[in-house]
């Protein structure tokens, strides 16, 4: 108990956390995301070439299994759709890509297949998503999550913004915790976003994100 | 008193002939801005403009959800390159005022 209460603590100092990791951001954009568990991490380094789509590379890390596999894929985004209304907006996105799976020795194809959607207003936010990677000899690599979250204030801009999150991830290819629920605390200043979170499970997760 | 009455004629008349130097204001009203991290876009295009000297300046109003621009004397915006700017950054243009 001591240690979560140590690992919110470290979020409190740093600000809050994140809400809005869209994979398509402005035309000209540059993004850099990284979502990171203790046994599970996702890197992303994605471009807007349109307003609608990006292109970029992932890397994924999944150290649940007994043996380590990584994987590495050339990726494109793509906002299907975005509602903008006056008070909110809402996004849905899929995106994919074929890049390689590597366990050990053992390197082949790996495609990945994503669908994501969220609605936000200035101070509630809802967020899913479905993300598989399969190759061929390894097992399929699966993550679905659910978020809530709220803003306890609502920031003008150029201020620290906060967000309460509640997040729902289910894993089921995870040998341990393939449930995690928990907090995350998310904060974004200007251009910059992060977010702490940690499980019932135990599981910390820290997620970082910079558009430019 | 008459004479009085005439100078302030004049006075007003020259002042209301005095072109208006100073930078032109535009409201912009956008769909979609909810969050700060959502206008990054609009705010690395119009400081682009800021710096190719069309917009003495402007700023970011999450709460009206509008962005004012206040554009340099001799410059000029279109509303077709203020529509362009906000799209591209897949948000939304609710209307103009100049």
């Amino acid at each position: 108990m001591l240690k979560y209460t140590w690992v919110l603590a470290i979020g409190l100092l740093l600000g809050m956390s994140q809400a809005h990791a869209h994979p398509v951001s402005f035309k000209g954009g540059w993004s850099l995301m990284a979502f990171n568990q203790a046994d599970m991490l996702d890197w992303q380094w994605l471009y807007t070439v349109h307003p609608k789509l990006s292109l970029g590379v992932e890397f994924v890390r999944d150290a649940m299994a007994p043996q380590e596999r990584q994987f590495l894929i050339p990726r494109v985004s793509w906002l299907v759709h975005r509602w903008n209304e006056t008070d909110s907006q809402a996004n849905i996105y899929v995106y994919g890509g074929v890049g390689a799976a590597r366990m050990g020795d053992l390197v082949e194809p790996a495609v990945e297949a994503a669908v994501e959607s969220d609605y936000e207003t200035r101070s509630l936010y809802f967020s899913g998503k479905a993300q598989v990677i399969a190759a061929r000899n390894f097992n399929t690599l699966a993550m679905y999550q659910l978020r809530a979250g709220f803003a306890p204030y609502v920031g003008e801009s150029n201020e620290l913004h906060s967000w309460l999150v509640a997040q729902a991830q289910y894993l089921p290819f995870a040998p341990q915790q393939s449930v995690r629920v928990g907090p995350v605390l998310r904060m974004f200043y200007k251009n910059v976003l992060w977010e702490l979170g940690v499980s019932t499970q135990g599981n910390w997760n820290f997620n970082f994100m910079v558009h430019w | 008193m008459k004479n009085r009455i005439i100078q302030l004629a004049v006075l007003s008349a020259l002042i209301g002939s005095v072109p208006v130097w100073a930078g032109q204001n535009i409201t912009v009203h956008v769909k979609g801005m909810v969050c700060d991290f959502c206008a990054r876009g609009l705010t690395k295009s119009f400081n682009a403009f800021r710096e190719k000297a069309v917009l003495e300046d402007f700023q970011v109003d999450l709460s009206k959800h509008t962005v004012h621009l206040n554009v340099k004397e001799g410059a000029s915006l279109s509303d077709a390159e203020i529509t362009t700017v906000v799209e591209g950054s897949s948000l939304a243009v609710d209307k103009i005022d100049r």
